[in-house]
């Protein structure tokens, strides 16, 4: 309990967490590296451990990866759009509602993320299915003069991933709007301000950080999806994930698919960087 | 030899003293206040005689056993800390018996122990409370018992009464001093309130930046404080600065007052302490003369400001069912000779 | 109390049935009688949920999730208690790195992770293992299991320890008596959020599990890429049946707003 007479004791203490983190997450992550950096021989599907850059030259010359890289972070942008657009306002209107409601509904938002990604995916199947309801409901109300189906499509892989990760985008605006003083609100109101001058000079910038923390958790999530963009996307709309993965388990091309998913790792990292710069430097105040 | 002694005691944050060479020895059975603003040292000096800090320099003994090292579970004191620090999942009498099992005591022994306890502190239908459903004052007695069940040879007490409401307080003060007494325990009070330190100590110690300013009864800490410091900080005072006349006078603002300034050159500056409650007013007559400022009601007694020669002075008149001063009044100002205590002035810095 | 408009309303309740619309959908289609997808229009049949006892393979892939998911977060939560002590109780030169590595987990793709522990047990001869994908789930975990233990850490009263330390107690025997009861619901939180995400993730176990360690996901996975059908209809409803019987117990146990924040 005396202090300063005890200074190993957080290093034994967090020993078995890092050696097992060294262990099973460092050594993997630096074999996978040095893995991107060998040959794959197609003649006999084995692995030659040379050095070489080919791999990486092959993503990043290539224009079939351009194009998935392309539409990986394409959508993941748009996904990021859409959960800030509807995400923010929802998280806004959940707190200013009264208790029971405020827990029921905040339950029933957030409470999809403790369920299986497969499960929710698969009611969107259901749903874009040429004979799903969104089609049915179309033609009902006269939209559409046949059956449409949105799987297999951009639209309907943008909408998935929303719905998937949107609850992300709640809950960090959420917790920000937690820490909002509601009096602040009042002042603002009480020295002649507008509700909407309320909303964009005192709400929003205090709620900045939860839309930055939120945008990041979606953009990255939805750059490393998989099950999503595979059930819903398939064959026509390949992304990254599901592209390392094809070259994993079909193509046997190891190499290949550790350089592929090498580059959506440093990627992701580098835009979701330079993206916490930027907005940190234009909200400076609101970070302290 | 005495029961507990702190030697040369220093404790050091990096670059800042938080204790500065404290010594002091403590008798058997004797109720001591460590006395101060906050970041004094008080706490820290506490906390290293509990064993919760590790001293930088100095030593601790009991009954002439060095505990400077021991850790806290083996030194076997009694500690009330300000937060009183409850175990929350425990009841009343599992959080006082909690000591007891560490020592080994049997099931038997240790009921009877916490029943007693729990008497003591008028707490005996409360055992089977937790924290939480126990008032300010009731989790403090808990604290107590639980401190005082393992009869530890010294009781440390941080604060123990700085979350209870005013009135609480009080009561409180008197409950622990008569406890104290009856159950003859040594005890240290750490604590920033000078009127607990004087209604509840055998000794006071005034902290001020890592230093033991002066140790003395609360008496003699009244009367005759041993600097500014300590005159300002315990009791009100009026604190007037002047020069050195005569052995036996000194000028403040050109008014010659009768003091013992015995031991100081003739033109020194000094600093004088006059109790506010010193000083009687009376009708104007010769001597010196004031101007009332204000006259504030304190039920027992009536505050006045006064406006003097010496400059502006605070007294306090006893209320005897007559009308007060009214503002704006003249009044004579007299005290005793020796109300007017010249302090040291190398050390009137605080 | 300020009160939500008129518009805020219709956002909100458009909002909230885009949420429910595909769980519903999912729900719905599991209680049809009929041999292949439709609503249950003449009535609820239970036909799709009796057919899953003829699927072995499904009955497997659960239990299989089952003891990955009690393992990976037994074993996560027991190295993250000792670690979220270390870093919510002591001020040391590198705190800061250590909680980003026990966090990095959420930071790297898991697509990156899968490929990575795919190489790794490949070297090392732990492919298509239980204990490979155990070891792989402890991982992907741990970040969950921290941030509850490390909250309950942080928010316990420092000064109970002290006090029965100063009453005679032993540093286990302080742990064992205080700290312990005390962080003991972000204890429990911390182990179910980690057992919900070890049993609910598909992207990483996809690529370590063979044909024997095949989880429930990742079964469900390749059904549904090869036919969508009531048979995984009715199999995903008995799992959101599973999930919210575990929200709620969650709930009771820490507060799910609490929990749902270690998540984002």
């Amino acid at each position: 309990m005396a202090d300063g007479s005890r200074d190993n004791a957080p290093w034994f203490l967090s020993a078995p967490g890092l050696a097992l983190f060294a262990a099973l997450l460092g050594a993997p992550l630096v074999l996978t590296v040095m893995l991107s950096f060998y040959q794959f021989d197609y003649s006999t599907g084995g692995i030659q451990p040379a050095f070489s850059f080919t791999n990486y030259l092959d993503v990043l010359s290539d224009s079939y990866f351009h194009k998935i890289f392309g539409r990986t972070f394409g959508v993941a942008l748009l996904v990021t759009v859409v959960c800030i657009l509807i995400g923010v306002p929802e998280a806004y209107v959940l707190n200013r509602m009264r208790n029971p409601w405020k827990s029921i509904f905040l339950l029933i938002v957030i409470g999809p993320l403790l369920i299986s990604v497969i499960v929710r995916t698969l009611g969107w199947a259901l749903l874009f299915g040429s004979q799903g309801g969104i089609s049915t409901a179309l033609q009902w109300l006269g939209l559409a003069d046949g059956p449409v189906s949105l799987m297999f499509t951009m639209t309907g892989m943008t909408i998935a991933l929303v719905h998937v990760l949107v609850p992300f985008m709640v809950l960090a605006v959420w917790a920000s709007l937690q820490r909002l003083d509601p009096q602040v609100e009042d002042a603002a109101l009480s020295l002649g301000a507008s509700q909407m001058t309320v909303l964009r000079r005192i709400v929003l910038p205090q709620v900045m950080p939860g839309i930055l923390s939120g945008s990041m958790i979606v953009f990255s999530l939805t750059a490393s999806a998989f099950a999503t963009p595979s059930i819903i996307g398939g064959r026509r709309m390949k992304v990254v994930a599901t592209t390392a993965y094809d070259e994993y388990l079909s193509t046997l091309n190891w190499p290949l698919g550790a350089a592929i998913a090498i580059v959506l790792l440093v990627a992701t990292a580098v835009i979701i960087m330079s993206y916490n710069r930027l907005i940190e430097r234009r909200y400076a105040r609101v970070f302290e | 030899m005495a029961f507990l002694k702190l030697i040369n005691l220093t404790k050091r944050f990096g670059d800042f003293v938080a204790v500065n060479d404290l010594s002091l020895d403590i008798e058997k059975g004797e109720f001591i206040s460590l006395l101060g603003p906050s970041g004094c040292g008080k706490t820290t000096t506490l906390q290293m005689i509990a064993g919760l800090h590790d001293p930088s320099g100095g030593s601790i003994e009991l009954e002439g056993r060095d505990l400077t090292h021991v850790p806290p579970n083996k030194r076997g004191l009694g500690i009330v800390f300000q937060s009183y620090a409850l175990f929350p999942h425990l009841t009343a009498a599992e959080n006082i018996a909690f000591g007891l099992e560490m020592r080994g005591v049997g099931r038997a022994e240790r009921d009877q122990r916490v029943a007693r306890a729990l008497d003591q502190v008028h707490l005996a239908s409360f055992a089977d409370r937790h924290p939480k459903a126990l008032s300010g004052g009731q989790r403090q007695r808990v604290a107590l018992a639980r401190a005082l069940v393992i009869e530890p040879p010294v009781l440390l007490l941080d604060e123990p009464l700085s979350n209870l409401d005013a009135k609480l307080r009080e009561e409180m003060q008197l409950e622990l001093r008569i406890l104290q007494q009856n159950i003859g325990v040594t005890t240290i009070l750490v604590t920033h309130d000078q009127s607990e330190a004087l209604s509840m100590s055998d000794r006071i110690v005034v902290m001020d930046r890592g230093r033991a300013i002066q140790i003395d009864t609360p008496l003699a800490m009244y009367e005759a404080p041993g600097n500014a410091f300590v005159s300002g900080f315990v009791g009100k005072t009026n604190l007037l600065a002047g020069e050195v006349t005569t052995t036996r006078a000194i000028t403040v603002n050109g008014v010659k007052l009768a003091a013992n300034a015995s031991g100081l050159s003739k033109g020194a500056a000094v600093r004088a302490s006059l109790r506010p409650e010193k000083i009687v007013l009376g009708k104007p007559a010769s001597g010196l003369k004031g101007k009332v400022g204000a006259a504030v009601f304190h039920g027992s007694h009536w505050l006045y400001t006064l406006d003097t020669p010496l400059g502006d002075l605070i007294a306090v008149a006893p209320n005897t069912g007559e009308p007060p001063f009214k503002s704006g009044a003249s009044v004579s100002l007299s005290w005793p000779d020796n109300a007017l205590r010249v302090l040291p002035a190398e050390s009137s810095d605080g | 109390m300020r009160r939500n408009g008129l518009v805020s309303l219709v956002f909100h309740t458009l909002f909230i049935a885009f949420i429910l619309a595909p769980l519903l959908a999912v729900i719905a289609v599991s209680f049809t009688g009929k041999g292949y997808l439709s609503l249950p229009t003449d009535g609820l049949s239970l036909r799709w949920f009796r057919t899953i006892l003829d699927y072995p393979g499904f009955i497997d892939a659960f239990w299989m999730s089952l003891y990955l998911g009690t393992a990976a977060s037994t074993i996560a939560v027991s190295v993250a208690v000792p670690a979220a002590i270390a870093i919510g109780r002591y001020e040391f030169t590198g705190r800061e790195a250590v909680t980003a590595v026990f966090l990095s987990p959420l930071m790297i793709p898991s697509v990156v992770l899968g490929v990575s522990f795919l190489r790794f047990f490949n070297q090392i001869g732990l492919s298509g293992t239980f204990i490979g994908i155990t070891l792989a789930h402890v991982i992907m975990v741990m970040p969950y299991a921290i941030r509850l233990v490390l909250a309950s850490v942080t928010g316990m009263p420092r000064d109970a320890e002290q006090a029965a330390a100063t009453l005679g107690a032993s540093n286990w025997t302080v742990f064992r008596r205080i700290t312990l009861p005390l962080i003991l619901p972000g204890i429990a939180g911390g182990w179910l959020l980690a057992f919900i995400t070890s049993f609910d993730e598909v992207t990483m176990s996809i690529f370590v599990a063979s044909p024997e360690t095949m989880t429930l996901p990742v079964r469900m996975y390749h059904h549904i890429a090869q036919t969508i059908d009531p048979l995984i209809a009715a199999i995903s409803t008995l799992l959101m049946v599973g999930t919210v019987a575990l929200l709620v117990l969650l709930d009771r146990l820490y507060g799910l707003d609490r929990v749902l924040v270690g998540k984002g």
